[in-house]
């Protein structure tokens, strides 16, 4: 009898806890309100969605109401002519731009690293941010000026040096080599920030004892700076990682035309084509799925990776 | 073993600032063509280098700049951008507070919710089906929504309000203060620096936004500027409102309108960011990603 009384009136402190701690913190539960059904909305919502990719979705039926089917349009995909094509062109466009795009902000950090401050460095850092600041449909726009056939800036200079015009953007050999080169130009400047950044932290002393012991500074670059970036780098190295599937959606949409369709096409811009231009909404959601589960897993391996490799030293 | 060492270092020194200037030259000239082109009249579009306009004709900067759908994008696109920025603050604060209490019991879910969101993502397709479920197609919500929070910048203003003195937010309780009043009187008059670090991200990033108009505006009323500057490079009539375009016989080169369309959305932008920087880059240190 006792005993039972004991429990009953844990029970109601429990609850009365649970009341009390709700009626405490009512203003905080109110300031997170909007937040959470943004999150309902916005975020899981969609996230809910993503089960059509193993459904016939059709508007009508909607996710209730429409048939199942498996893994059906996984299998169409993984058996389909454009999967090769495709999944070797995102894989050839984005590990191209990381081989080549990715070392190039490490360098010209530590090249402004070797200036002198002053109004130059601020100068040229600035006018390096720039492209950074723009859409791929400004840069674009930029480029289809530029690189014009018949009044373009580069073929102006080419004209000069007697080589015929060349039309850039409908040339299939250019297209990857114009990506990689506008991507390159848009975000060096801003990439090194991070890196500049890190190389601030480092201690001056350093710096002099390494002086003092007769180092050149070309030296002190290789044996000082270059190794103190490392975590830095592996870090930034992870993160991108994760986006070996990304081959930069916003760069080839804007460039790419049906003229380089063979050489441009990634998955990005096919499931746009097949999803939003064909209406295919459970095949190309069933490709993005593949998409951002090939990701995370890239995520989760290379971090445990360079956790391994670096005795736990780097890791996200 | 000194004259030698002070060579190399000369040598390092003229590598360095070449390789800056020739950087810049390569981000500059590309501006300078851009407005050469811009006042080019037809009759002088031709493949010879110029680096400076051999005739100046504004004909394309008074096209550009009289036409009223132009206007009417511009007007779309700071509406869009201001509205976005203000509800995204407002999103970020409200929920990044909570979250930064450690009394607060839902602390720990709201935060693994916001989290999971970094990982997964519902993807295209059911995204767009999303927006469209929600009826917010061809409304300006579907621009201004989908972009108010993200797990980076929430985690970044939670990290930011965890580093405020905790004995602000105390003493404001001991005085009977609720948390709404603490929040907007005390905590975000003491986070300016970081707001406007998200303000800005949030501005340039609805400036230069275009795939959201793409997908959710059918209406060309509604158009932003970005998606009008992607049209009139498929075809200049793009600049005008029905998309009948202008008399060729007395229209600038489309060369001409193209590239001053273009100077006419970066304007802003170039006119900004200089001032601005030092905000941009704030973030970005503060941000959490070290070594």
């Amino acid at each position: 009898m006792r005993v039972q009384s004991g429990v009953h009136k844990l029970k109601k402190t429990r609850w009365e806890k649970f009341t009390t701690s709700c009626y405490q913190n009512k203003y905080l539960y109110l300031l997170a309100l909007p937040g959470f059904i943004w999150l309902v909305l916005f975020a899981y919502k969609p996230m809910l969605g993503v089960l059509m990719a193993f459904q016939d979705y059709n508007i009508i039926g909607g996710l209730w109401d429409s048939p199942w089917v498996g893994f059906k349009h996984f299998q169409t995909f993984f058996s389909g002519k454009d999967f090769a094509p495709i999944m070797g062109n995102t894989i050839k466009i984005s590990l191209l731009q990381l081989l080549f795009g990715f070392p190039m902000p490490i360098i010209l950090a530590i090249i402004f690293n070797e200036l002198r401050t002053g109004a130059y460095k601020k100068v040229t850092q600035t006018i390096s941010y720039l492209p950074h600041f723009l859409s791929w449909i400004t840069i674009a726009g930029m480029m289809t000026t530029i690189l014009s056939p018949s009044t373009g800036l580069v073929n102006n200079v080419l004209v000069m040096f007697g080589i015929e015009p060349i039309y850039f953007l409908a040339e299939k050999s250019m297209f990857v080599p114009i990506l990689i080169i506008s991507s390159i130009w848009k975000e060096i400047g801003w990439s090194s920030v991070i890196y500049l950044a890190s190389l601030a932290g480092l201690d001056q002393e350093v710096g002099e004892a390494a002086t003092i012991d007769g180092c050149t500074r070309f030296q002190k670059i290789i044996y000082i700076n270059f190794p103190y970036l490392m975590s830095t780098v592996a870090i930034m190295l992870i993160l991108r990682v994760g986006g070996i599937l990304n081959a930069g959606f916003d760069q080839i949409f804007n460039l790419y035309s049906p003229a380089t369709y063979d050489v441009a096409d990634v998955l990005d811009t096919y499931v746009y084509r097949l999803g939003i231009s064909g209406f295919q909404y459970s095949l190309s959601t069933a490709i993005g799925l593949f998409k951002s589960v090939v990701g995370v897993i890239m995520v989760v391996v290379t971090n445990w990776l360079t956790k391994r490799l670096s005795d736990g030293e780097v890791s996200l | 073993m000194k004259i030698k060492k002070l060579g190399s270092d000369i040598a390092l020194d003229i590598f360095c600032y070449t390789i800056v200037a020739i950087l810049c030259l390569t981000i500059v000239i590309p501006f300078w063509n851009l407005f050469v082109t811009s006042v080019t009249p037809k009759s002088e579009m031709t493949l010879e280098f110029k680096w400076f306009p051999t005739v100046v004709d504004w004909g394309a900067w008074k096209t550009v700049v009289t036409s009223g759908y132009l206007w009417l994008c511009f007007k779309n696109t700071v509406v869009r951008t201001l509205l976005a920025t203000v509800v995204s603050l407002f999103f970020l604060s409200t929920f990044a507070y909570p979250i930064s209490r450690d009394e607060f019991p839902a602390r720990r879910f709201l935060t693994t919710m916001i989290m999971v969101t970094m990982f997964f993502t519902g993807g295209l397709i059911p995204t767009y089906l999303n927006i469209s479920e929600l009826g917010l197609m061809d409304t300006i919500w579907a621009l201004v929504l989908p972009g108010a929070m993200s797990a980076f910048n929430v985690i970044l203003l939670k990290n930011f309000f965890k580093q405020l003195p905790g004995g602000l937010v105390e003493a404001a309780k001991i005085d009977g203060a609720n948390d709404v009043y603490i929040l907007f009187r005390i905590v975000l008059p003491l986070s300016l620096p970081i707001l406007a670090t998200l303000a800005l991200w949030q501005l340039v990033g609805n400036w230069n936004a275009w795939f959201d108009c793409l997908l959710y505006i059918n209406d060309r009323q509604q158009y932003v500027l970005q998606i009008m500057l992607r049209e009139l490079q498929e075809t200049v009539a793009a600049i005008t409102e029905g998309g009948a375009g202008v008399d060729a016989s007395q229209a600038p080169p489309s060369e001409a309108i193209i590239a001053t369309s273009n100077l006419f959305v970066i304007l802003p932008i170039i006119c900004v960011y200089p001032f601005l920087q030092k905000y941009f880059v704030k973030g970005l240190t503060v941000g959490g990603i070290k070594g």
